[in-house]
């Protein structure tokens, strides 16, 4: 496969996100301000790539058993910097995201491409495919983000847009609105598809 | 050799080594990283800590660290943690860390008060949950300030201040509360409170 | 009309037993409750319809107006227009055609619809109301009940001050409150008429006062009188609780399922900061419930093989 394709694919043919089904728990929790989102995503590419070529150099020499404590290792590794350099660097960011920094770890797209691809296929593609996944997480994160915010603060990175007569919605801010609103993305980006058959 | 190799990836000793290797490579890496950052960490902390002490105290924070040294002293007593405000060797006040239920989660607040612990001072919100926008107000300055000055033991009395609308005139013992957010104005009235009283017999005793 | 709705007679009683306690609520509150009725129904059935058109034989329930209207009457009488019509609208579109719409919702839709606009809209759905008329022509010849009060539904009142409103007051309706919770009476007797007739469980409505009674008592060590008739605790006793679709199919299970909606209102007004705990309380029921009916018949089939 060329490098482009393998980009495209992984991001958006088959977004993880509203594709697959994955990482949807960190989508759900970061979503409120854009800002948040796009630090997050940032963190999940930065994780991505780096994880997914790493597994992918070593990915003869793991054994087969114990693959999965291998993968979790190294990608616990990379969240655990991305976590250290936003309490050294951006300490404001890393307190409103609170500990979902360190629950990339979890996020099962990371866990999902190194299985899926990393362990197949060489560095520099692994790692592409790494990022592709990575960018269409934060898609995803920005899109959610971007209603939330605009309905629950008025404003779209912290910049205000509407104005005072603007009702705010309080649900937006918090938590259950990412449901309402992954589900609605997912159901209108994959309806086209579902009537093609 | 190629044959040998292949070998020993089939013992069962291999998956052990192989993990014992990489474990120690990426905890060196992991090390090294913590090591750089870990200073300022730890500071931004204390910093953000000392900023709150100094301001619920009402220094300026444009000097934290010299300020902090000169002005308080952390004390302790019966493992509550306080801090004591001193300017030329008057005593100004204390200040100790109370916490209540809000909406929710709970919220965190620094409390300081003066000597006699009969008013407050002021009140700073360290940590808090409640709705952005709505109980979230009750770190705006506006609804803190109200509390300053407000006398908060009279006659041995702990005082529970009257929640009344936003936009009317409060007196003496009434703070307005946040439109909206009834519920986390009350936590935020009903936490000193009730902090007060708990906490207010051990260290009046101590003085 | 008869081709895009589908009739259903059960849902008809429910509407009739609405109209006194809409009626009561324009009498106290002004005409334009009947516009916030209007415009929640208006819109319930335009997102049912938005669902259905396309499919074969697709029409809309009459259930839709019944989700509708009891939304509407669980609203504040000075709601903005716009709120009670996203309310309808997550009612109707994911409180029950995304579970595939009549008799498949897991939820009742009209407490999903409100559950969203309370969080969303505390402002307007917890500190604006409206005090009541209470002489002749009242209501009936104004738009709007012109004067708006800040706080002081009976509900809060006790929350704030531990202090209730006399009970006959309460009894009749003649409080602040939501459009068509206040009179206890009314539903009352649109309970017993939804009984006689046969459109609903008094099991549910019973098992769900008993428990709320109970509980109550073992909370607060008061008398739940007062408790029972202010707040929407009755409203919903009467028409929330007993929708046929969320509720569950045997006995048993609705009694479970109406204790312990009593106990969760009454322990989320005891111990949390929200005045109304009916609503959430029925949320949690309503999850709880396949469960609890699957456990049943688990019981049943272990006592039948033994």
């Amino acid at each position: 496969m060329k490098k482009k394709e393998i980009f495209i694919t992984s991001a958006f043919t088959q977004n993880s996100v509203w594709r697959q089904i994955l990482g949807i728990c960190s989508a759900l929790a970061v979503t409120n301000l854009m800002l948040n989102s796009l630090v997050m995503g940032l963190g999940v590419i930065f994780t991505l790539a780096l994880s997914s070529f790493t597994i992918s150099i070593i990915r003869d020499l793991i054994p087969k058993r114990i693959r999965m404590m291998v993968q979790t290792l190294i990608i616990a590794s990379y969240v655990i910097i991305v976590d250290l350099f936003l309490k050294a660097y951006y300490p404001e960011i890393s307190k409103s995201l609170g500990p979902y920094v360190g629950l990339i770890i979890t996020n099962c797209i990371i866990m999902g491409r190194a299985e899926a691809f990393a362990g197949k296929n060489a560095p520099i593609d692994s790692m592409i495919d790494g990022i592709g996944a990575g960018v269409g997480y934060t898609i995803v994160l920005l899109i959610i983000a971007f209603v939330r915010e605009l309905f629950g603060f008025g404003s779209v990175f912290g910049i205000p847009l509407l104005g005072d007569w603007w009702t705010k919605w309080s649900i937006m801010v918090m938590a259950p609105s990412a449901f309402f609103m992954l589900a609605i993305l997912i159901w209108i980006i994959n309806t086209p598809k579902l009537k093609r058959g | 050799m190629v044959s040998k190799k292949k070998l020993f990836r089939e013992t069962r000793i291999y998956p052990v080594i192989f993990m014992l290797i990489i474990t120690i490579i990426f905890i060196g890496i992991l090390a090294t990283f913590y090591q750089l950052s870990i200073d300022k960490v730890t500071l931004y902390n204390q910093t953000q800590l000392k900023r709150m002490v100094l301001r619920v105290f009402e220094f300026p924070t444009e000097n934290i660290e010299n300020d902090f040294t000169k002005y308080i002293t952390i004390q302790e007593i019966e493992s509550l943690l306080y801090y004591e405000a001193k300017v030329d060797s008057v005593l100004l006040g204390f200040c100790f860390p109370i916490s209540g239920s809000g909406l929710w989660g709970t919220i965190q607040a620094l409390l300081s008060v003066t000597p006699d612990f009969e008013k407050i001072i002021n009140i700073e919100i360290v940590n808090q949950n409640e709705t952005p926008g709505l109980g979230g107000r009750i770190t705006e300055n506006w609804f803190k300030d109200q509390f300053k000055g407000k006398i908060l033991i009279d006659n041995n009395i702990v005082r529970s201040f009257v929640l009344i609308p936003e936009n009317e005139t409060s007196g003496d013992i009434e703070i307005n509360q946040i439109t909206g957010a009834t519920a986390s104005s009350k936590a935020v009235v009903d936490m000193i409170y009730k902090n007060v009283k708990k906490y207010s017999p051990k260290l009046r005793a101590e003085l | 009309m008869n081709k895009i709705i589908l009739k259903q007679k059960m849902m008809n009683k429910v509407l009739y037993a609405l109209v006194p306690i809409l009626l009561f609520s324009i009498f106290l509150f002004g005409w334009r409750i009947l516009a916030v009725v209007l415009i929640s129904n208006i819109f319930a059935f335009l997102t049912e319809y938005m669902f259905i058109r396309k499919k074969k034989s697709g029409k809309v329930s009459m259930a839709v107006f019944v989700t509708g209207s009891l939304l509407a009457l669980t609203l504040p009488p000075a709601i903005p227009f716009w709120m009670a019509a996203i309310g309808s609208i997550v009612a109707i579109g994911f409180g029950k055609m995304v579970f595939g719409g009549f008799g498949m919702n897991v939820f009742n839709p009209a407490i999903v619809g409100r559950t969203f606009i309370y969080i969303s809209f505390p402002n307007a759905m917890t500190m604006q109301w409206l005090q009541p008329f209470t002489k002749f022509p009242a209501g009936f010849a104004v738009w709007q009940n012109p004067s708006l009060i800040t706080t002081a539904t009976p509900m809060i009142e006790f929350n704030n001050s531990a202090t209730f409103t006399k009970l006959p007051q309460l009894f009749l309706g003649t409080i602040s409150g939501s459009m068509g919770e206040t009179s206890a009476i009314l539903i009352l007797l649109a309970g017993i008429y939804l009984i006689l007739t046969k459109t609903t469980k008094w099991q549910s409505m019973l098992s769900l006062l008993i428990s709320f009674s109970l509980f109550t008592i073992i909370f607060y060590g008061n008398n739940p009188l007062p408790f029972l008739l202010s707040g929407g605790l009755m409203f919903g006793a009467i028409f929330m609780i007993t929708d046929p679709v969320s509720m569950p199919k045997q006995k048993i299970a609705i009694w479970i399922y109406g204790l312990l909606v009593g106990f969760l209102t009454v322990f989320i007004r005891k111990f949390s900061l929200f005045t109304e705990g009916f609503m959430f309380a029925l949320l949690l029921g309503n999850i709880f419930m396949p469960i609890i009916e699957f456990g049943l018949s688990q019981i049943k089939v272990n006592k039948n093989g033994k």
